[in-house]
């Protein structure tokens, strides 16, 4: 089956001021993958979203949704996905029944059970007749969550979809992307601090810092690159490292604070390691072996983009 | 022939489409309307606000048999003498419509759907308008059904008075209450809206006025400003005639109040199409 692209943005740039919030940024999310947007506060991931929902225009560049570039058909286009953009938000003194019935309406949805049956999706329909001010932080989350699923979407723009819910919650919202992706092959662009969480469900990755993107990579691609290491403490890394070098012929390591040294290529044994240090008299505090994680590789890219 | 009949349907299809996203719209503004408590709030305030004033001047009539003012003259008259605070009561109807939507920040979820700007300014305009309509006559039948019932009645050119007081300066009410929605969806901001429309609909005429006492040109100027035109009338020996009372001022009335509701409207439409929403 050809896939085509859900979303294209080609040299995407958004100045507000003297303020570059996204330079020169080419994204490509392909139909069917969940992209998980990644980059601290300020990177300009929310940026990037609203552009993608119209909130706001970019200064210059191009973006296509669902191969529309003009912007009435890209309008037509916004009608096949659903979002949530910042917190969500909704008329405070309307009930979360009325709230949806209201964007039922407005979206020309019919069929008056629609919203019985999202709410029942996101696990809200007990708390149908309770007003939106009235609602929890996850609640209101789980609310913007079932305003983007009504009308069934071809493409989700989720800006940091389980902020505020409960371990439960999140496993919950979890497992229905995957559902929706898997069962109706919804595209799915989802930005989170949680990267542990993102992790768990993308399939491919873009990693903003300062409005620049610094790498776009799948998932597998990702996997391959976060091998494991070997995490020793020492209490005297200079000479650890230079002992390193010349006795057991290892270049590929990394000093860290507090004297920690991350060995990448790990060709020797544990006790080679542990003894060079014991036998040269320097302090052996620990030693483990690690995985790179999504984080540890997004905190190294950052670290290393900075350099 | 066949490309011209072929993009004569696709532009006709485009249209049914525009025009089906505004109608839904307007649907879904309706019923958020129709089910806010707010809606029902203003409509017993303003009803209960008018039967109270009425029966308030039964209440000296009972007292004082030879209260003078007991008269269905008096209370519909005292509508063609408060046409000022009926502008006033304007930015309250654009305000219970427009609902807080910046505050609440759900302008963007009616924009992340595809609902252009313009369709949503329009669609907000008309419903706001047809809620005035809604509120207007019925508030009005509750003020004149009072005043016939608990007053002594003076006879029908004082209700057509008070029927034409409302009729002619309709136009005045519909540009005030444009220049309100305009003003919100400029400034993003309703208390900052209020105060902007309180400068240009009550301040800038009575300074215009007070100035043009010296100022020949700024007092024509004046005269056209809505907040001066309900109220500008002249002492006859029959008493105060309002010049909208005239036809000449009748035309004036109207002139004034669809110029400034097109120039309002279009102002508003084109700040609203470059703001960015947040």
């Amino acid at each position: 089956m050809s896939t085509y692209e859900v979303i294209r943005a080609s040299q995407l740039t958004k100045k507000y001021g003297g303020v570059c919030a996204l330079d020169h940024v080419d994204i490509t999310v392909k139909q069917g993958e969940i992209y998980g947007l990644v980059g601290n506060n300020g990177a300009g991931k929310t940026t990037f979203l609203k552009m993608i929902t119209g909130q706001c225009s970019p200064t210059s560049g191009e973006l296509s949704i669902l191969s529309k570039t003009e912007e009435s058909e890209k309008n037509k286009a916004r009608k096949r996905t659903g979002s949530i953009i910042e917190t969500p938000s909704f008329y405070p003194k309307l009930t979360v029944e009325k709230n949806m019935e209201y964007y039922r309406i407005q979206r020309g949805i019919p069929g008056k059970d629609t919203v019985d049956h999202i709410l029942t999706q996101v696990g809200l329909l007990d708390a149908k007749k309770k007003k939106f001010d009235a609602l929890s932080l996850g609640m209101k989350q789980r609310l913007g969550l079932a305003l983007a699923l009504i009308g069934e979407p071809e493409f989700l723009i989720l800006d940091e979809p389980i902020n505020g819910l409960d371990p439960t919650g999140i496993i919950e919202i979890r497992n229905l992307l995957l559902k929706l992706n898997r069962e109706k092959n919804i595209t799915i662009l989802i930005s989170s601090h949680i990267l542990t969480e993102l992790s768990n469900i993308a399939t491919t990755y873009g990693f903003l810092d300062k409005g620049i993107l610094i790498e776009q990579i799948t998932a597998e691609k990702l996997s391959e690159k976060c091998n494991t290491y070997l995490d020793i403490s020492v209490t005297d890394s200079k000479k650890y490292c230079a002992l390193l070098e010349t006795k057991l012929s290892c270049d590929n390591y990394k000093v860290m604070p507090e004297n920690h040294i991350r060995i990448f290529e790990v060709n020797k044994k544990m006790e080679d390691y542990s003894s060079l240090a014991i036998l040269n008299g320097i302090g052996l505090l620990s030693m483990e072996e690690k995985r790179i994680d999504l984080e540890n590789y997004y905190m190294n890219l950052i670290e290393s983009v900075n350099q | 022939m066949r490309i011209s009949v072929q993009l004569m349907i696709e532009s006709y299809n485009e249209a049914q489409e525009l025009g089906e996203n505004m109608l839904n719209y307007m649907k879904s503004e309706l019923y958020r309307i129709r089910t806010s408590k707010g809606t029902y709030i203003m409509f017993v305030l303003f009803s209960v606000l008018v039967v109270l004033f009425n029966l308030m001047i039964y209440g000296f009539k009972i007292a004082d048999s030879t209260f003078p003012y007991g008269t269905t003259k008096f209370s519909l008259g005292t509508l063609a003498d408060s046409l000022q605070m009926l502008i006033l009561i304007c930015l309250v109807i654009a305000s219970v419509v427009f609902a807080g939507e910046f505050k609440n920040n759900t302008i963007k979820n009616v924009v992340s759907f595809g609902i252009s700007k313009t369709q949503m300014y329009i669609g907000k305009y008309i419903v706001t308008l047809l809620f005035a309509f809604i509120l207007m006559p019925v508030v009005a039948l509750m003020y004149a059904l009072s005043a016939y019932l608990l007053l002594d009645n003076s006879g029908s050119q004082y209700l057509i008075l008070f029927i034409k007081a409302l009729v002619i300066n309709l136009p005045i009410f519909i540009s005030c209450i444009t220049l309100g929605m305009a003003l919100f969806f400029a400034v993003q901001n309703e208390v900052t809206g209020y105060w902007i429309w309180g400068t240009i609909i009550v301040i800038v005429p009575m300074v215009l006025a007070l100035i043009g006492m010296k100022v020949d040109l700024l007092a024509d100027i004046a005269k056209w400003l809505p907040w001066n035109l309900v109220a500008s009338g002249e002492m006859t020996d029959t008493g105060y005639v309002y010049e909208w009372c005239t036809y000449s001022g009748a035309v004036k009335s109207i002139i004034s109040g669809v110029g400034f509701s097109i120039v309002f409207f279009i102002i508003g439409i084109t700040t609203f199409r470059k703001t960015e929403i947040k």
